[in-house]
């Protein structure tokens, strides 16, 4: 075996460095605003946020392409607005959104979650946007609302990867409805103070940092309130790999990609995987009773 | 007598020692290539993914050249006989490749150590627990140690001295399995490749062109070329 020489895994410290700078540099005006809602959401210290070059070039979006490092590319034609988000189904008041409406009538709110990807690679990113309960609650879910469908776009004109047929399009994705009203769960509209870009799901994402990333639906058009629990598009692909609730699980194994581990992106070597990736104090209580490496 | 016609066999094999050393050189080129991304933090995003997909890709590719060698050699020699017997042209043949085999199959070891390398340091953090339940969690990861495991008697044996205590015979059968880490090495690939990608494609196909010539020369009617003693230097 040839070992690597110490000299050859130093850059590790310099591209934390740079990364460091460039979040700094970035963050700059935003710096304030990131601060606080931080502190008061997450109890754990989620880590300095990767760059917004590192955010928006290494992107897990199967609609426009399995390869993460050329979606920003083929992004770029896709057209986030106009654009309409409707709430349906066991609802007291359905409502179709426009989206300059909805980012009227909802506050938006700087937060840096953890984000970890099933394919084992992790990053801290600062999201801007709302908590999907305050959303669901002006609607009045029914007795009769238990989960929570979310499906996006189906434009195979716009979205390279949506002619292969990889996966079902539209892309859809489900949350219980206790853990879609958590105070964590939040739809995105934007990164680093910014719109959203394309490449990360514009104009409307979710952001649900205790889950493998494939939970954060992009580009989301409707959201459905339901009685049964909602099949999702990587439970048809692969039930086995892909469980519905997909908490971020050390203890569940992947047949490709470790659980127990993941890089943090601009960092060289593999960091331990936290269950419920590190918001096990927010979240561990939605699941008391159950067993979560059956129902993974 | 004249002197011997300076043809391209004839230029091979008088400078022998430069075609082995340029070899040589060219089989590193990616090793460096590497190198310089590493150092000018050209690795991507994602550096870790990079190093393994790299070292794993170039490990096969070496071992597809490596396993090439005799079916181009077998194709040069048909090619040179049919010219001579149809239009009386000698043609050279092609099988002073055999002589770069070894040195090919020692860099497709040396691909396969960094590959491993990158995994053991960087992946697993060195940790031999994490190895331990990487081999438990995950097929593909116990299918490439499979493949790495029967790379090393080949190595190993990949030296004169190796090839005359073992005699050619049995060096011969010893080293067929290549095919079989080739299979392997596939497998692994397969296993590994996400939900829509096809990535092992092109290196199935090339591996498997390269099994039906084999299986073609060894059972396949046409006349068969003689092997050439593999001890002989």
């Amino acid at each position: 075996m040839v070992p690597i020489p110490s000299s050859l895994i130093t850059p590790e410290r310099v591209w934390r460095e740079r990364r460091l700078w460039i979040a700094a540099a970035a963050l700059g005006p935003a710096a304030g605003l990131l601060g606080a809602p931080r502190e008061a959401l997450a109890a754990t210290d989620v880590g300095p946020p990767n760059t917004l070059e590192q955010i928006t070039r290494y992107n897990n979006y199967y609609e426009f392409s399995s390869n993460k490092e050329a979606v920003w590319k083929l992004a770029e034609g896709f057209k986030p607005t106009p654009w309409t988000l409707a709430v349906e189904g066991e609802v007291e008041r359905p409502k179709t959104w426009d989206l300059a409406d909805l980012l009227k009538r909802y506050p938006q709110e700087d937060r840096v979650y953890r984000l970890r990807c099933v394919e084992g690679w992790g990053m801290v990113v600062p999201w801007r946007g709302f908590p999907l309960a305050s959303l669901l609650k002006d609607c009045a879910p029914t007795s009769r609302a238990k989960f929570v469908e979310f499906v996006s776009v189906n434009r195979p004109e716009e979205m390279f990867g949506q002619r292969m047929k990889a996966l079902r399009w539209p892309y859809t994705e489900g949350l219980r409805i206790d853990e879609a009203m958590h105070p964590l769960t939040l739809v995105v509209t934007g990164l680093y103070g910014q719109p959203l870009p394309n490449q990360n799901g514009a104009p409307l994402r979710l952001a649900v940092p205790w889950k493998y990333g494939f939970k954060s639906i992009k580009a989301i058009t409707r959201i459905r309130l339901v009685e049964t629990r909602p099949e999702t598009s990587w439970q048809r692909a692969a039930a086995s790999e892909y469980g519905f609730y997909a908490n971020v699980n050390p203890d569940v194994h992947h047949p490709r990609w470790s659980q127990k581990r993941e890089v943090r992106i601009g960092e060289m070597a593999k960091r331990p995987t936290l269950p419920f990736n590190g918001y096990a104090d927010e979240v561990a209580s939605l699941y008391t009773g159950m067993d979560l490496r059956l129902d993974y | 007598m004249g002197a011997p016609p300076r043809n391209f066999a004839w230029l091979v094999k008088h400078h022998f020692g430069k075609v082995r050393a340029a070899t040589f050189a060219a089989a590193l080129v990616p090793a460096f290539c590497l190198v310089a991304e590493w150092w000018t933090d050209a690795l991507g995003v994602n550096p870790l993914n990079r190093l393994l997909q790299f070292t794993g890709r170039w490990a096969l590719i070496m071992l597809i050249i490596t396993l090439a060698i005799t079916p181009v050699r077998r194709f040069t020699v048909w090619l040179a006989q049919s010219a001579h017997a149809r239009y009386g042209k000698r043609v050279s043949d092609w099988n002073w490749l055999v002589r770069l085999r070894r040195q090919l199959g020692l860099f497709t070891f040396l691909y396969a150590c960094l590959h491993l390398a990158v995994y053991v340091c960087l992946d697993a953090g060195a940790d031999l627990q994490a190895i331990v339940d990487d081999v438990a969690e995950r097929p593909f990861i116990l299918v490439g140690f499979a493949a790495f495991g029967l790379l090393i008697p080949l190595a190993a044996t990949s030296n004169k001295a190796a090839m005359r205590a073992l005699g050619g015979r049995a060096w011969q059968r010893l080293h067929r399995l290549a095919y079989v880490i080739a299979g392997l090495s596939i497998v692994h690939f397969w296993l590994e490749a996400k939900v829509g990608e096809f990535k092992p494609l092109p290196y199935s196909m090339v591996l498997g062109l390269l099994l039906l010539a084999r299986l073609q020369s060894r059972w396949g009617g046409g006349r068969r070329v003689p092997e050439n003693d593999v001890t002989a230097r």
